[in-house]
C-alpha cells in the first residue's frame, strides 16, 4: 500500500507550534478551508435547512423547532454564532475567493460533468457570498433580533400570538407575495445545496476518504441525494413563505 | 465527405512572445492519415490553402505511436497526441469545418505548434521522482513485489509527461503554481514502491505546499484526457490521504 | 586536472546509462539530446530484455545466452564483447529491478520471464509490452537525480553536429546546435560518447522514431570515424503498415503464443476467423517445427516476404499476413501485451483480441554502426574497464547503443537490444572517464581556435543552406531515398539492383547537397535542420549499399538469392567503411571476426533439408 510517509519531516519544526513556513501555511489554509466547509459550515447549512423546513408545519411547528435558539442566553448565542458560523464563514468565503481566482475555466472544450461542477462550485460561491451577506444583514442585524414589537392580536382558535414578534411572521412579512425576493432566495437555496453536495464530494477526495473511482462514484450518488434533499426542503420553505398570505398586510 | 480534400487551420506563431495568427491549409486525402501525416504533407509542399508559399509548420513529434509524449497539441479544441489523431475520426467532430490545430496553451510557445514543457520536468525533480538506489554496483535483485500491486503501479509508470492532463486542468496555468496531476501521480508511484516508500515523506513534503496537492480542485479533466488512461484522480486521492495523515501525525508526533 | 568532463550525445538507454556511470565515477556529464531525454526512441522497445537469470527451472545459463546470440548473429559478432554482455545481463536486469522498473512478476513476487525469438528458453524480463519505455524512465529518473545533484547538465533540444578534433586527431569537444534558437556552439570536453541510435530515416518509413536519422554517426563518419557492418539492417517481421510510419508489433506477441499464417488460397475472401484450421497455412511452424513462430527475425521476415511475393499468398494477394492471438484469453493478453494491442487497436481500428492482426515486415534496427574497439584480458575476456574499450577510431570519441556495431553480428535477437544498449553504456561510461583521467592535458587547456574552427565549419554549412535558393525540398528527396533503399537494400538484395541504386545515390547526393530549407524562420527551423542532415544521410546510405554490394554471400539479415550460402572462408569479416573525400563515398576494408570461443556452425534452426 501507499506509504503515508513514516519518514519524519525533513525540516523539523522545533520552535513555536504555530510558526510555519510559506508552504506549510499554504497547505494548512487549504486544508482548513476544506475542513471548515464541512464542519461547522456544512453541518450548519444542513441544520439551517432542516430547521427552517419546519415552517411547512406552520407557526407552531416552526417556533418550537427554532425556539431553543431564540431562547438561548445571549452571550452563549453570540459565542456560538461567532465561533461556528461567522468566523468559519468569513474564512471559508474570503479564502475561497482566492482559490476560485486560480481557475481558468474551460468547460467549452472539456464539457465533462465534473468540469462543469467544478465551475459551478466557484460560480455558486460568488452568489452565496453576496446572498449570505444580504441574508444575514436583513435577518440577523436589521430584523427580528433587533426590533421590539407589540402584540397585535391573539388567534382565538390556537391561542398563539399572531405578532410580528413571532419569527414566523417576521419571515412571512418579508417574503409573502414577494416573488422577486423569492427568486433571490430560491437561487440562494439552490446554490447552497449544490455547493454543499459538491463540496462534500470533493472533501472526501481532498482528505483521501474516497480514493478509487467506484468509491467516488458512490459518494457522488450519496451527496447528490443529500444535496437534492436539501434543495427540495429549501425550495419548499421558500415556496411556503412566498405563497402564504400575510395576515398583517392590509 | 470521405475522400474530400483535408482542410486544416493552424494557429501559427513565428517565435516566442510574438502574435499568433490562423493559417488555412488544404491537402489531398489518403486513407488512414493522421494529423502528423498532414503536417508532413505541409513540409513537403509548404503552401497555404490559396496556394501561396509559406514557411513550413514546426511541430514536435518522435515515436508516432503514442509512447514518447512529444506530439501533444490542441486539436479541434481538445488536447491530445497528434499521432493517434486519425483524420477520419477528427473530421467527424466538427462536420464541415476545417480541423483546427493549436499549440498547448499552458506552456510558452517556441514556434507554431512547438511549446516548451520544461516546467513539467522540473516538477519531477521537485517531487524526487526516482528510487534512491545506492549505486549501480551489483546488489542482487530488487525487493519482491506482489503482482497485483505491481500491475497497479505499472499503470502509473506509463506516464509520458505529454502534458495533456495539465493542459486540460483549469487550475494549472501561468498564474498558478499548481504542480499538476502527472507529478502527483509520480509521487504515488514511487511511494508505493518498497524501496521508494523509505523516502515517502520527502516526496509528500514536496507536494504539501503552495502549488501542491491542495491546489487540485477536482475538475477531473485530467483523467478524461490522459492518452494512457492513467487513473490520475485515484492517484490524487491517494496522495491526499497520505498528505492528510502526514499533516495530522506531524502535528501529534513532534 | 579538474573533474573529467564527458559529453554524452543522446538520451536513450545507452546514453543515460553512460551518464549515470560517469556521474558515479566522479565525472561531469554534459548530456545532449534532440528531444527531452524521456522521449528518446528507446521508449518504442516493447517486448523485453534478455538475461539468463534461470528462474524458470529450465537450466538456462549465461553461456547458453551467449551461444544463442552468436548463432543468432550468424557468427559475424566478435565474441568477447558478446560474452561479456550476456554474462552481465542478469546483473543489469537486477539493477533495473532495484531502480523500480515495474517488471511483471510471478505469483511469488519474483521477476517473470517470457520467450522470445531465437531461443528455446524463457529468458526475457518484461514490463507489460512497454519494456523499453519502462527501462528508459528508470534510467531517466536516476539521471534526473544526478542532475539535481549537479553532476549532470542536460542540453535537451540540442543537436550534436560534429566533433572538435585537434591537429593530433584527438577529439576535444563537440559542436552542437540549439534547435530552438538555432545557435551553434562548441563545448569542450575530455571525451564524447555518441549514443544516438539507429538510421531508420534513411529508409523513409520504418519502425524507428522520426529522430532516428543516423545524422550524428554520419557526421562522425565524414570526420574520419570507421563505420562497421553498415549493410546489416534488421527487418522486423511484424509491423503495422501505416501512412506516416510502420509501427512495430512486438515479437512478444509471438513469444506469448501468437501464430503467423495465411489462407491457403489467396482468393479466400472470408474474414479470418471464418477460415477453418485446415484451410490455414502456418508456414513458420511448418518449416521450423522446433522454433515455430519464434525463429530469428531475419528468417521470419524472409519467409513472410517469400510467401507474399514469390508464392503470392499474402492476404487477398497483397503484402500482408495474419498474426493471430485470438486463441489466447483476453485477460492474459491485456496483462502481458496490453500496450502493443492498444497501439494496433488505436491505429488500425480493429481489436486484435477478436480478430487476427494484419502485419508485414519493416526496417527496424541497424546491427552495424560506428566501429568501436575492445581490449581483452589474458584469459580472452573483454576488458570492460580499459579506456580503449568502446572507443571509435577517433581518440576520445566513444559509441554506445544501436549506433555502435559491437554486439549483434549479422542479426540481432529480439530483446537483446535493450540489453546491449544498457550494457554498452555501462561499459563506455567508465571507459571514457578512465580515458579522460589518463589525458596529459584536458580539453579546457586546448587552444580556443581549434573550437572556433569547427564552429565556423558548421556555421558555414548551415548558413549556406539558409541562403540557398532554387534547390529541392529535402523532405521530397528523402522520400526518394527511402523508396530506393527499401526496394533494393532490405530483405532480398541483388547485385544488379544494388549497382543501379548506388549510381542513383550519387545523383541523389548531388541533389541533396543543393537542397533548400524553404523556411525563413529564425527559431525552431526544422526544414533548415533537415536540409543540413540530408546529405549526411545519403552518405550513410552509400555505406550500406556498398557494403551489401561487396558482400557476396548470405549471412543473417544480409540475403542475396544469387549467393545463398554463408561463406565463412571469405566473408567471416567485419566490414569497415571509411569516408573517402575524393570518391565522395566509402572505401571498404575488412577485419576478421574474433571467434575465439564458439566455432562457426551452420545456422538452420532445425529446419529440415538445410
Amino acid at each position: 500500500m501507499l506509504g503515508f510517509g513514516r519518514q519524519r519531516a525533513t525540516v523539523v519544526v522545533t520552535t513555536a507550534p504555530i510558526r510555519m513556513n510559506n508552504d506549510q501555511r499554504h497547505f494548512f489554509y487549504r486544508k482548513l478551508h476544506s475542513l471548515l466547509g464541512v464542519l461547522p459550515l456544512g453541518g450548519f447549512i444542513a441544520e439551517h435547512f432542516v430547521s427552517n423546513a419546519f415552517i411547512l408545519g406552520g407557526q407552531k411547528s416552526y417556533e418550537s423547532a427554532v425556539g431553543w435558539l431564540l431562547n438561548m442566553p445571549k452571550p452563549l448565542l453570540w459565542t456560538l454564532e461567532i465561533l461556528t458560523i461567522a468566523a468559519p464563514l468569513l474564512f471559508h468565503g474570503v479564502y475561497g475567493l482566492i482559490i476560485a481566482r486560480q481557475a481558468k475555466n474551460n468547460t467549452g472544450n472539456y464539457s465533462y460533468a465534473r468540469n462543469r461542477n467544478f465551475m459551478l462550485q466557484r460560480l455558486t460561491s460568488f452568489y452565496l457570498l453576496v446572498f449570505i451577506i444580504y441574508h444575514v444583514w436583513s435577518t440577523r442585524f436589521t430584523g427580528h433580533f433587533t426590533t421590539n414589537y407589540t402584540p397585535d392580536r391573539i388567534d382565538q382558535a390556537t391561542g398563539l400570538i399572531q405578532s410580528q414578534q413571532s419569527i414566523y411572521y417576521f419571515m412571512l412579512e418579508k417574503l409573502s407575495g414577494n416573488w422577486a425576493l423569492g427568486a433571490v432566495y430560491f437561487l440562494g437555496v439552490a446554490s447552497a445545496a449544490f455547493h454543499f453536495g459538491n463540496g462534500m464530494w470533493t472533501f472526501c477526495i481532498a482528505w483521501g476518504i474516497t480514493v478509487g473511482k467506484k468509491a467516488q462514484d458512490n459518494a457522488r450518488v450519496v451527496f447528490s441525494g443529500i444535496g437534492l434533499a436539501l434543495f427540495a426542503l429549501g425550495t419548499a420553505t421558500v415556496w411556503h413563505l412566498v405563497s402564504t398570505p400575510n395576515p398583517f398586510k392590509v | 465527405m470521405a475522400n474530400e480534400p483535408i482542410k486544416i487551420r493552424i494557429k501559427r506563431q513565428p517565435g516566442p512572445g510574438v502574435a499568433s495568427s490562423w493559417v488555412d491549409f488544404e491537402m489531398p486525402y489518403r486513407a488512414s492519415m493522421n494529423v502528423i501525416s498532414c503536417l508532413m504533407e505541409i513540409q513537403r509542399n509548404p503552401v497555404d490553402a490559396s496556394g501561396k508559399p509559406v514557411d513550413p509548420v514546426s511541430w514536435d513529434c518522435s515515436c508516432l505511436e503514442e509512447v514518447c509524449g512529444s506530439c501533444t497539441m490542441v486539436i479541434n479544441g481538445r488536447v491530445r497526441q497528434s499521432c493517434s489523431a486519425l483524420v477520419d475520426n477528427i473530421r467527424k467532430e466538427r462536420p464541415g469545418e476545417p480541423i483546427s490545430l493549436e499549440p498547448m496553451t499552458k506552456f510558452p510557445v517556441v514556434r507554431d505548434l512547438c511549446v516548451d514543457r520544461s516546467r513539467m520536468f522540473e516538477s519531477l525533480k521537485k517531487v524526487k521522482a526516482w528510487i534512491p538506489i545506492d549505486g549501480t554496483h551489483d546488489l542482487g535483485p530488487g525487493p519482491r513485489m506482489n503482482e497485483v500491486d505491481r500491475a497497479e503501479s505499472y499503470k502509473l509508470s506509463e506516464c509520458m509527461t505529454c502534458g495533456c492532463c495539465v493542459e486540460s486542468c483549469p487550475n494549472y496555468n501561468e498564474d498558478s503554481k499548481f504542480i499538476g496531476p502527472a507529478a502527483i501521480s509520480q509521487v504515488v508511484l514511487f511511494n508505493s514502491h518498497p524501496t521508494g516508500a523509505m523516502n515517502a515523506g520527502e516526496r509528500l513534503d514536496a507536494i504539501m505546499g503552495e502549488g501542491g496537492i491542495t491546489d487540485c480542485g477536482n475538475a477531473q479533466n485530467c483523467v478524461n484526457v490522459c492518452p494512457k488512461s492513467i487513473p490520475l484522480t485515484t492517484s490524487i486521492a491517494k496522495a491526499s490521504r497520505a498528505t492528510s495523515v502526514r499533516m495530522i501525525t506531524n502535528l501529534f508526533d513532534r | 586536472m579538474a573533474e573529467p568532463r564527458v559529453a554524452v550525445i543522446g538520451g536513450g538507454l545507452a546514453g543515460l546509462m553512460a551518464a549515470i556511470r560517469i556521474a558515479e565515477k566522479g565525472g561531469k556529464v554534459l548530456l545532449f539530446s534532440v528531444v527531452p531525454v524521456k522521449r528518446s526512441h528507446s521508449v518504442c522497445a516493447q517486448g523485453g530484455i534478455n538475461g539468463a537469470v534461470n528462474t524458470k527451472g529450465e537450466g538456462d545459463s549465461v553461456l547458453q545466452h551467449f551461444d544463442d546470440t552468436v548463432y543468432g548473429g550468424d557468427f559475424l559478432g566478435d565474441q568477447p564483447p558478446i560474452k561479456a554482455m550476456t554474462a552481465n545481463a542478469p546483473r543489469i536486469i537486477y539493477l533495473l529491478d532495484r531502480m523500480g522498473v515495474m517488471f511483471n512478476r510471478t505469483p511469488e513476487g519474483l521477476l517473470d520471464f517470457r520467450r522470445f525469438g531465437g531461443t528455446l528458453y524463457n529468458r526475457t524480463a518484461f514490463a507489460g509490452a512497454t519494456t523499453g519505455q519502462q527501462l528508459l524512465y528508470a534510467l531517466d529518473e536516476q539521471v534526473r537525480r544526478h542532475e539535481a545533484d549537479g553532476k549532470v547538465e542536460k542540453f535537451e533540444n540540442w543537436e550534436y553536429l560534429s566533433s572538435v578534433i585537434d591537429d593530433e586527431g584527438v577529439a576535444r569537444g563537440i559542436v552542437a546546435q540549439n534547435l530552438s534558437t538555432m545557435e551553434i556552439k562548441a563545448f569542450a570536453c575530455d571525451a564524447t560518447i555518441i549514443a544516438t541510435g539507429g538510421p531508420g530515416r534513411i529508409f523513409g518509413k520504418s519502425t524507428n522514431s522520426m529522430i532516428c536519422t543516423g545524422f550524428a554517426a554520419a557526421s562522425l563518419y565524414k570526420q574520419g570515424a570507421k563505420y562497421a557492418n553498415g549493410e546489416f539492417i534488421q527487418i522486423h517481421p511484424t509491423a503495422i503498415p501505416g501512412e506516416d510510419k510502420l509501427r512495430l508489433m512486438s515479437e512478444s506477441a509471438r513469444g506469448e503464443g501468437g501464430r503467423v499464417w495465411v489462407p491457403k488460397s489467396s482468393s479466400d475472401t472470408r474474414s479470418p476467423r471464418q477460415i477453418p484450421e485446415a484451410e490455414r497455412w502456418y508456414f513458420l511452424e511448418e518449416k521450423y517445427p522446433k522454433y515455430g513462430n519464434l525463429v530469428p527475425r531475419d528468417i521470419a521476415s524472409r519467409e513472410i516476404h517469400r510467401v507474399c511475393y514469390k508464392l503470392k499468398l499474402g492476404i487477398g494477394g497483397g503484402a500482408k499476413v495474419y498474426l493471430d492471438l485470438t486463441h489466447k484469453p483476453r485477460e492474459v493478453l491485456n496483462k502481458k501485451l496490453g500496450g502493443i494491442l492498444e497501439i494496433y487497436e488505436k491505429f488500425v481500428g480493429v481489436d486484435p483480441r477478436e480478430e487476427p492482426m494484419q502485419i508485414f515486415p519493416a526496417v527496424h534496427y541497424s546491427m552495424g554502426g560506428l566501429w568501436v574497439g575492445y581490449e581483452t584480458k589474458a584469459d580472452g575476456e573483454m576488458d570492460m574497464t580499459h579506456p580503449k574499450t568502446h572507443m571509435t577510431s577517433i581518440p576520445g570519441v566513444y559509441a554506445a547503443g544501436e549506433v555502435d556495431h559491437l554486439y549483434h553480428g549479422a542479426n540481432r535477437l529480439g530483446a537483446n537490444s535493450l540489453l546491449s544498449c544498457i550494457f554498452s553504456g555501462d561499459v563506455a561510461g567508465p571507459a571514457s572517464v578512465a580515458y579522460a583521467k589518463g589525458l596529459a592535458k584536458g580539453a579546457d587547456s586546448v587552444d580556443k581556435s581549434i573550437f572556433d574552427r569547427e564552429v565556423k565549419r558548421m556555421q558555414t554549412e548551415v548558413d549556406g543552406i539558409a541562403a540557398r535558393t532554387g534547390g529541392e525540398n529535402p523532405f521530397k528527396i528523402v522520400d526518394e531515398l527511402g523508396y530506393m533503399m527499401l526496394s533494393e537494400c532490405t530483405i532480398e538484395r541483388y547485385n544488379a539492383g544494388l549497382k543501379t541504386t548506388r549510381a542513383k545515390l550519387d545523383d541523389l547526393q548531388a541533389r541533396a547537397d543543393r537542397a533548400i530549407a524553404g523556411d525563413s524562420g529564425k527559431v525552431a527551423n526544422q526544414s533548415l535542420r533537415f536540409a543540413h542532415q540530408l546529405p549526411y544521410l545519403v552518405q550513410l546510405a552509400k555505406v550500406m549499399v556498398d557494403g551489401a554490394l561487396a558482400r557476396n554471400e548470405s549471412r543473417g539479415a544480409h540475403y542475396k538469392p544469387d549467393f545463398e550460402k554463408r561463406d565463412d572462408e571469405n566473408w567471416m569479416a567485419t566490414t569497415l567503411a571509411q569516408f573517402d573525400a575524393k570518391a565522395n563515398g566509402p572505401s571498404l576494408s575488412y577485419v576478421p571476426v574474433d571467434a575465439r570461443f564458439i566455432k562457426p556452425r551452420p545456422r538452420t534452426y532445425g529446419a529440415p533439408g538445410n
